[in-house]
């Protein structure tokens, strides 16, 4: 203690032993609790969780808004909204990290009903809402509960959210009517499936219940971080904006067949746009006779125009009648070592079609006719006798055009490629002789 | 002869003839290639693992047919190499972590654009085309094989089974065949059903490839194998796995082979005309020392000699004079004695 | 002179002849086999492995111990150290023979040894590292030969052409020490081609300076080594002047090999540290390298150091035998241990028996041939007419250059 009373310098001194003896840093095997809306369905439907005289409904047991002035929380109908939105991963101001609010207010409301011998009450140990099995109980339990609803759905969140709109980049441009940009026409949002396809409001909105456009300005403003309406709505490596979820979408095996090949780094073309960005009909429109600038709409006129523009997009169906689809091809061109390649054209057709059959997303991209067959008769406008693929596909290795293939490869990449996608598993893509036969 | 030879090597310093570049590792010159050589493109993606290009190489080239045949696909259960048989190979790659099913990859002299067995032939057997191609020459190959220990990818082969005449066996790109206009493109990528195998300018396949990674991000890994390797090669990969699950190194670096030895070479001439003045300098300089030490002898012998003399000639002398004085001495004591007697017979 | 044939017959039928015969023999039909089969036949070389023992050992390992020849010759003739004049003729001998038996050698390795001057004769290729080696040791073996050639020429009493060579002992001498440097650190600038297959431990842009120092000592512990050997087979060869002599030179020659090993140690350390090497040294290859490191670099440089302060001759000439061996197993790491160490096990090379036995054979055909020119030419003693007139290369002004 000689040195260490003298303020030397001094090895580890009593109480220090963590000094030397490091205990290896433990891996944390906890799990995020994942508050999906049949979770939630379940806390909003239990009977344990009572509701307040004043309301007719518990959700102000959980949800609360925070009275700076009188310093104290209180409950504000309509607008309910993600805890994270004020409870950071930190405690920030005084306002509780997430982690300490959850703990609060779920571990201590599930000791009370514990305590009240409750035996519906829902965990409270740590491995019950952050174990791996604490997780497979509670999607059991979501199971059973699902099973017994009538359509198998946790109904809607009551928060007087539209079913259909309109999103539209009017919002936050200032200046005189005549000077303000023009902006895209909107898209017509299907908000109501959007919930359905989602666990949680969070998906979308990210950072509050309000609309994208509040932060999200045509110019980018500092609450939403700089980041543009445009790309908060298009930008592909987000999974948050439209483009990038739908994007991501396209990876699943019936899809990837044709998406999987398509560029991913070209520009889309104006069609591409005008798929959501519909002209309003002249019918739907408001008194001025336009949207541009654009007048505030009620909730209803939104609502009704969302309503005509969906409708007038196409439904999955065959994209011609089915004898204009021819039922096989047969591919003569490169039959030098081989006979012609038999293609059953039209059981392709209907088998692409099938896998979209049930996907409303697919219905809505895919309704206009011949757009399907574009996969792979690409590169020229949709017809029900697209071009030969020998236009532009001939020898390979052509120096002035280095990146197009030559016709062998076209049809190889074209067809080895989807079937790869797919999962087709036979013809395997070294069995020449299944798809044409050797020249004997 | 012997003179041209030297001078040879005083030039293999400064400018590498086979290479048509300068040799010189600190030198910030880059050599991107003969512009408008060809190459191929290999997408590893693309590659179904078919063989059909093992079988269109065998057939071009006249090579000896193989024991299982090309449509036997059991082939691809272990791992080949080229040898002297067989210009290129397939091979298939399994378990690779995230990738399901296989990735195949064609391997074949890579065509560097500045060669290891080019630099390393000491008969200059091997030349890049302009074309592209590495060619061997059969006419000069001793068969000495460092060619093959300077090959970064293991490529050229050699007939161990011919006593007399052993060839080095490489891929040759189908210069002669292309040269000969019996091909208009390697025989290997007409064959292939995929465009596995693009063939093309050089610099037409850069943009090509690096056009594939930007349109399907997803699809490959951001690296263009063969673009910077060894210093570049004409044969370049693309892949959606690292290229060292695919069995390729992916630590040889940038620096290209002529660039590893041209320091050791450099040296050559310095040594040549350093060592034989700093040598004769040595000699010199022993030779110096003894002549000095052999004069020194000799002065002290001198010096001792006279020494010697003039001690006895002093000896001499004062022997001279002390006989003098002795005999002086001894007459006046004589004659002082006669005196005396004298004196007394007066008395 | 004249009991020559004497001699032969007495020992026609000793152990070492019959040995010899047995090697010999063997030699010739894997020579056969050799140039019927080809290299598949006899070695275990493969596309992966294209070098083998016969380069391994008996160019590298053969051209690295024969460097006694101008070690030797520089320190009697340049350094002006008369003392070791003896030692020069047994050095200049072996170093000849020993190229001669790596040329030879070459013959059964390339693939067609005909062109063996191709590259000197035929189309040079100056980017080549093994050009530089193949021209140094084609002009080094001639010079060897013009060195070794008063010795025969003595024998055969030719004085005039034998006053003609001698005059140019300085400048061959010059000459022979340039070409040594050149291709002893050539040798090691072979491999500089290749670090994606030489062991990181191994590999160096030193490796030049490596063989070329380290040349230097094989050279030096060669000439105690050998003359240790000669001692007990040839002794009755031997002149007063070569016998009162063998002390002086070994101990000199011990002297300096201690310090030669010590600057390679120090060189090798610098190498590891150059490329920080440092964590290899913990892996398998490390512990091997450490052992080439310190039993066979290390520890002869002590011995010597010691065996010179002590006046230990017997010391000495263990010394210079694991300092032999240590040059050995230093050409065999670089080229076979090191080489290629990424490739699998089973893809790895180990040599036949018949190439250690074609190698073999070459070292008997070496050591018969110096036992043949040593017990008839002036070799281990001074000729008779000439013992009074020893060479002063001082004497040729025309060679001084300076």
């Amino acid at each position: 203690m000689g040195r260490a009373a003298a303020d030397k310098p001094t090895g580890p001194l009593d109480g220090l032993c963590r000094a030397c003896h490091i205990a290896p840093r433990a891996v944390s095997q906890s799990q995020p609790v994942d508050m999906d809306k049949v979770l939630h369905f379940r806390h909003i439907d239990s009977k344990n969780i009572t509701s307040t005289a004043a309301e007719k409904d518990n959700c102000a047991q959980c949800h609360h808004e925070y009275d700076k002035n009188a310093k104290k929380i209180f409950y504000a109908r309509g607008k309910e909204s993600t805890c994270r939105y004020c409870h950071g991963e930190n405690r920030v101001d005084g306002v509780r990290s997430m982690r300490q609010a959850a703990h609060q207010q779920c571990v201590t409301c599930h000791l009370d009903l514990a305590d009240k011998g409750v035996k519906d009450r829902g965990p409270y140990l740590c491995a019950g809402c952050h174990g791996a099995e604490g997780h497979a109980a509670a999607s059991a339990n979501n199971r059973k509960v699902m099973a017994g609803l009538p359509d198998g759905k946790a109904p809607r969140l009551k928060r007087e959210q539209p079913d259909l709109t309109l999103l539209s980049s009017n919002a936050g441009v200032e200046g005189p009517e005549n000077t303000r940009p023009r902006s895209m026409n909107p898209v017509a949002f299907d908000h109501k499936s959007h919930e359905e396809r989602n666990n949680n409001c969070r998906v979308c909105h990210h950072a509050s219940m309000d609309s994208c456009g509040k932060c999200h300005t045509v110019s980018g403003a500092r609450e939403g971080n700089f980041v543009r309406i445009e790309e908060a709505m298009h930008l592909a490596a987000s999974g948050r904006s439209c483009s990038g979820c739908h994007a991501a979408k396209q990876s699943a095996v019936n899809c990837s067949g044709c998406h999987g090949r398509m560029n991913k780094a070209s520009t889309p073309d104006n069609n591409t746009c005008r798929q959501c960005h519909m002209e309003v009909p002249s019918d739907a429109l408001p008194d001025t006779g336009s949207l541009t600038p654009a007048p505030p709409l009620s909730r209803e006129r939104k609502s009704m125009i969302a309503e005509i523009l969906l409708k007038s997009r196409g439904q999955n169906s065959v994209p011609f009648a089915i004898e204009d689809i021819p039922e096989k091809v047969s591919i003569k061109e490169l039959a030098a070592e081989y006979e012609p390649a038999v293609m059953p054209h039209r059981k392709i057709v209907l088998t692409l079609m099938n896998g979209m059959k049930d996907n409303s997303l697919a219905a809505y991209f895919h309704g206009e006719q011949g757009t399907v067959c574009q996969s792979c008769h690409h590169r020229s406008p949709a017809s029900k006798q697209p071009p030969h693929c020998g236009n532009c596909h001939g020898k390979p290795f052509d120096p002035r055009q280095p990146n197009r293939p030559g016709l062998k490869a076209a049809f190889h990449e074209q067809c080895m490629g989807c079937h790869k996608a797919l999962g087709v598993p036979k013809p395997s893509a070294t069995a020449c002789a299944e798809c044409h036969k050797e020249k004997k | 002869m012997l003179r041209r030879t030297f001078l040879g090597i005083l030039g293999s310093a400064g400018t590498g003839v086979v290479l048509g570049r300068s040799a010189h590792a600190a030198g910030n010159r880059e050599f991107a290639g003969h512009p408008g050589s060809f190459g191929v493109l290999f997408d590893a993606t693309r590659c179904i693992g078919c063989r059909k290009c093992e079988a269109a190489c065998n057939k071009v080239n006249e090579l000896p047919a193989p024991s299982k045949t090309f449509e036997d696909l059991s082939v691809l259960d272990v791992k080949r190499r080229t040898n002297a048989g067989t210009f290129t190979v397939v091979n298939r790659y399994d378990n690779i972590p995230g990738v399901a099913g296989s990735v195949f990859r064609k391997s074949q002299c890579n065509h560097c654009l500045e060669p290891a067995c080019a630099s390393a032939c000491f008969v200059h057997a091997f030349t890049k085309t302009a074309h592209g191609a590495v060619t061997w020459d059969p006419s000069v190959c001793v068969g000495c094989r460092y060619c093959m220990v300077a090959c970064p990818f293991n490529v050229p082969a050699f007939e161990y089974s011919d006593p007399l005449t052993p060839r080095i066996m490489k891929c040759t790109m189908c210069y002669p065949h292309i040269a000969s206009g019996r091909l208009q493109v390697p025989a290997c990528t007409a064959a292939c059903p995929n465009e596995s195998l693009t063939y093309g300018n050089r610099n037409d396949l850069i943009m090509v490839a690096r056009e594939r990674i930007r349109a399907f991000p997803n699809r490959y890994i951001s690296h263009i194998y063969g673009e910077h390797e060894m210093g570049g090669t004409s044969w370049l990969y693309l892949s959606g796995v690292q290229f060292k699950s695919i069995g390729m190194r992916d630590d040889l670096g940038t620096v290209s082979a002529p660039e590893l030895t041209s320091g050791a070479l450099a040296a050559v001439p310095v040594v040549a005309v350093a060592w034989p003045a700093l040598l004769a300098g040595i000699y010199a300089i022993s030779k110096r020392k003894d002549k000095v030490a052999h004069e020194e002898k000799l002065e002290a012998m001198a010096r001792v000699r006279t020494e010697a003399k003039a001690d006895l000639n002093r000896a001499l002398i004062q022997a001279e004079a002390e006989k003098k004085t002795a005999v002086e001495r001894a007459v006046r004591k004589a004659l002082e004695e006669a005196a005396k007697s004298q004196t007394e017979e007066g008395a | 002179m004249s009991t020559e044939s004497n001699s032969v017959k007495r020992t026609l039928l000793t152990p070492f002849n019959i040995m010899a015969g047995i090697v010999i023999l063997t030699g010739v039909v894997l020579t056969i086999l050799r140039f019927t089969l080809g290299l598949a036949g006899v070695t275990n070389l493969s596309d992966d492995n294209p070098w083998g023992i016969w380069i391994s050992f008996d160019l590298l390992c053969g051209v690295a111990l024969a460097a006694g020849g101008y070690t030797t010759s520089a320190a009697c003739y340049i350094f002006g150290l008369k003392r070791y004049h003896s030692a020069v003729r047994p050095a200049i001998l072996t170093a000849f023979l020993g190229y001669a038996l790596v040329v030879l050698a070459l013959h059964y390795d390339v693939g067609r040894p005909w062109r063996l001057p191709y590259p000197i004769f035929v189309q040079q290729g100056t980017t080549s590292v093994l050009f530089e080696v193949g021209l140094c040791v084609f002009l080094y073996l001639a010079t060897l030969f013009v060195e070794w050639s008063p010795a025969c020429l003595e024998w055969l009493g030719y004085k005039k052409a034998r006053k003609t060579v001698v005059r140019m002992t300085l400048a061959l001498t010059i000459l022979g020490v340039i070409l040594s440097t050149l291709h002893q650190s050539s040798l090691g600038a072979l491999f500089l081609i290749a670090p994606s297959k030489v062991h990181p431990l191994w590999y160096s842009v030193y490796l030049p300076v490596f063989f070329f120092v380290s040349s230097i000592a094989a050279g030096l512990s060669m000439v105690i080594f050998e003359g240790t050997l000669s001692h007990r087979y040839m002794h009755d060869k031997m002149d007063e002047k070569y016998l009162s002599g063998h002390e002086g030179v070994t101990t000199g020659f011990a002297k300096a090999a201690s310090l030669v090993l010590a600057s390679y140690f120090c060189l090798k350390v610098l190498g590891i540290a150059m490329d920080n090497n440092w964590h290899y040294l913990t892996t398998g290859y490390g512990a091997w390298f450490l052992v080439e490191l310190l039993v066979f670099v290390a520890l002869p440089c002590l011995l010597y150091a010691m065996a010179v302060r002590e006046r230990n001759i017997p010391l000495i000439k263990w010394s210079a035998a694991l300092t032999v061996v240590g040059i050995i197993v230093n050409r065999f790491n670089v080229s076979m241990v090191a080489f290629n160490w990424q490739l699998p096990a089973v893809d790895r090379y180990f040599p036949s028996w018949m190439e250690i036995a074609v190698s073999v054979f070459i070292i008997t055909v070496g050591i018969l041939l110096f036992r043949f020119i040593s017990s008839r030419m002036p070799i281990f003693h001074e000729h008779p007419d000439y013992a009074m007139h020893e060479p002063e290369p001082a004497q040729s002004p025309r060679h001084g250059l300076g």
